[in-house]
């Protein structure tokens, strides 16, 4: 089933075109990593995604319904991009930031009820923060902070999970069981995933698709075709290749 | 028994007093727990802007002979959302938008009081406030709108709460974030209103910020951070009036002062319990 179709999107900033002619489709249970270069207009494409950035151009599907008209945002699980600096002082604890994830969806005036708060606890086992829960937030690590916005982005069982570079303030050992934790998400519950990151080197690892973008479309398809294309050894340059598509540890293998 | 224990005792029995205790309660609970969410938002200083709004309307009222705390409510409702406009849909800071709109305010309010020249005294009386001169009118009035704002936090709490906490994931998981700040300023322009007669216009911004920080000093959750604040405030109030009527003080600037005490003490609180 086609979850997000995207054709021909642009986004303008004051008259000046951030992204154009992207174009791509996205299966259930597909794990997307979404790369390019810093002002690649990565985190515009996931806000126009998202609805917080309107189209100049083009057409946005979700779940087959125009971006325009789509309402059931409980479908969709949003991490945000984390800075050292976001929510200081904040007086919330980690429990009820999670819970603020089964708002969505909800008829006004929205309420939690006890299936909500059972809910809470069971994202809260499985993203392995119970033991943060009456935590405040500005108390944790990066490394903490980004599972409590997994677990309110996942709390509200949506079918896509949406996430802005979530590695980008993590240190490598937490990055990569943040990594597995995603993908245990995405193979066990059969959740699809599109992640934003830089990291083109621990991407190929664990994402099914790929899609590259410089303010344009450079590549879509699937990792094995990004690492057997001529047209990408000629864009990135053989070294570059070889290293988003882990030949080195393959190279090694075969040794 | 003691001289103070007994007047205060003696006090209690006056009905000013009980006025000054009723309305009091009421106005500071609406003020601290709006104040949490405009302290969190970094919109504090909204309280003070409106103030300064609120002594132009006074102002006109007076001038037109009209109830200064009633007809006030509309124009300073009006400047709220003005403010709020500003700020989203302008290229005016949020900042520069509550200093732009105060300063209209107090300069309408001394232009008006030239104009007008024999209600100067009135006007200035409600710079400072005397909440111990309170109408009973004004009692119920301040009872009303006060019930009015906690229903409307109480009703709304998930929203505001998310909102507060990220505006633009509460706009991604549907929350009609526009219309939360509308719904915020227009009850902090009600609550300010209330306000001034209990603290004046140049210390009404004390009552959303004080209980507001001393709360966020100590509290580990966001309830709990709105519970703190409604009883810093109901305790500095309480106190204030107190104070200020046994030892003849002014009731605005001892309500503030004790204010300040309660966000000494959170502040220490909070160290000790490593919370800061």
């Amino acid at each position: 089933m086609t979850i997000v179709e995207v054709t021909d999107l642009a986004v303008s900033f004051g008259g000046t075109e951030v992204l154009s002619g992207i174009s791509f489709a996205m299966q259930a249970g597909d794990f997307l990593g979404l790369v390019g270069p810093n002002g690649s207009g990565k985190t515009t494409l996931v806000r126009a995604l998202l609805g917080l950035e309107s189209p100049s151009r083009g057409k946005i599907d979700l779940f087959g319904q125009p971006r325009e008209r789509f309402q059931q945002w409980q479908r969709i699980g949003y991490v945000p991009q984390i800075s050292g600096t976001n929510h200081l002082g904040f007086p919330a604890s980690v429990r009820e930031i999670v819970a603020s994830g089964r708002l969505a969806g909800k008829p006004f005036p929205r309420r939690l009820h006890p299936e909500d708060r059972l809910a809470v606890e069971e994202v809260l086992e499985l993203v392995d923060i119970k033991a943060l829960a009456d935590r405040k937030i500005d108390r944790l690590s990066g490394g903490q902070r980004q599972r409590v916005y997994l677990a309110r982005a996942l709390v509200a069982e949506p079918e896509l999970l949406l996430l802005d570079e979530p590695t980008a303030a993590l240190d490598p050992s937490a990055r990569e069981s943040f990594y597995e934790l995603l993908q245990r998400i995405n193979q066990e519950q059969q959740r699809s995933i599109v992640m934003v990151t830089h990291d083109s080197g621990s991407i190929g690892r664990y994402a099914t698709t790929f899609l590259y973008i410089d303010r344009r479309l450079v590549f879509f398809g699937s990792f094995g075709e990004f690492c057997q294309s001529a047209a990408m050894t000629d864009y990135f340059g053989g070294h570059a290749q070889h290293l988003i598509c882990h030949r080195h540890g393959l190279d090694r293998a075969r040794q | 028994m003691s001289a103070p224990l007994s007047s205060l005792i003696e006090a209690l029995g006056y009905s000013f007093i009980q006025r000054a205790f009723i309305a009091g309660t009421f106005v500071a609970l609406s003020c601290a727990i709006l104040g949490v969410f405009l302290v969190l938002r970094r919109f504090a200083l909204i309280g003070e802007g409106l103030g300064h709004v609120s002594f132009g309307a006074i102002g006109l009222c007076l001038l037109l002979q009209l109830h200064p705390v009633y007809f006030s409510i509309p124009l300073v409702v009006l400047a709220s959302l003005w403010i709020l406009y500003l700020s989203e849909r302008s290229k005016v800071q949020g900042d520069a938008a509550i200093g732009l709109t105060a300063s209209l305010g107090v300069a309408t309010g001394v232009l008006l009081a030239s104009i007008g020249g024999g209600y100067n005294i009135d006007l200035f009386s409600y710079l400072f406030g005397n909440i111990l001169v309170i109408s009973k009118t004004e009692v119920l009035l301040s009872i009303a709108l006060s019930l009015a704002v906690v229903a409307v936090v109480v009703l709304l709490y998930h929203d505001l709460f998310v909102t507060a906490f990220e505006e633009e994931y509460a706009r991604v998981i549907g929350a009609p974030t526009r219309w939360i700040n509308i719904v915020l300023v227009v009850c902090t322009a009600l609550t300010v209103v209330l306000g001034i007669r209990v603290v004046g216009i140049m210390l009404v911004s004390s009552l959303l910020i004080f209980p507001a920080i001393a709360s966020l000093q100590v509290a580990a959750s966001f309830r709990g951070a709105l519970v703190m604040a409604a009883l810093f405030a109901v305790f500095s109030v309480w106190t204030g009036i107190i104070v200020s009527y046994l030892w003849d003080l002014p009731s605005g600037a001892t309500i503030v002062f004790v204010n300040f005490g309660c966000f000494l003490a959170a502040s220490a609180v909070g160290r000790l319990l490593g919370r800061r």
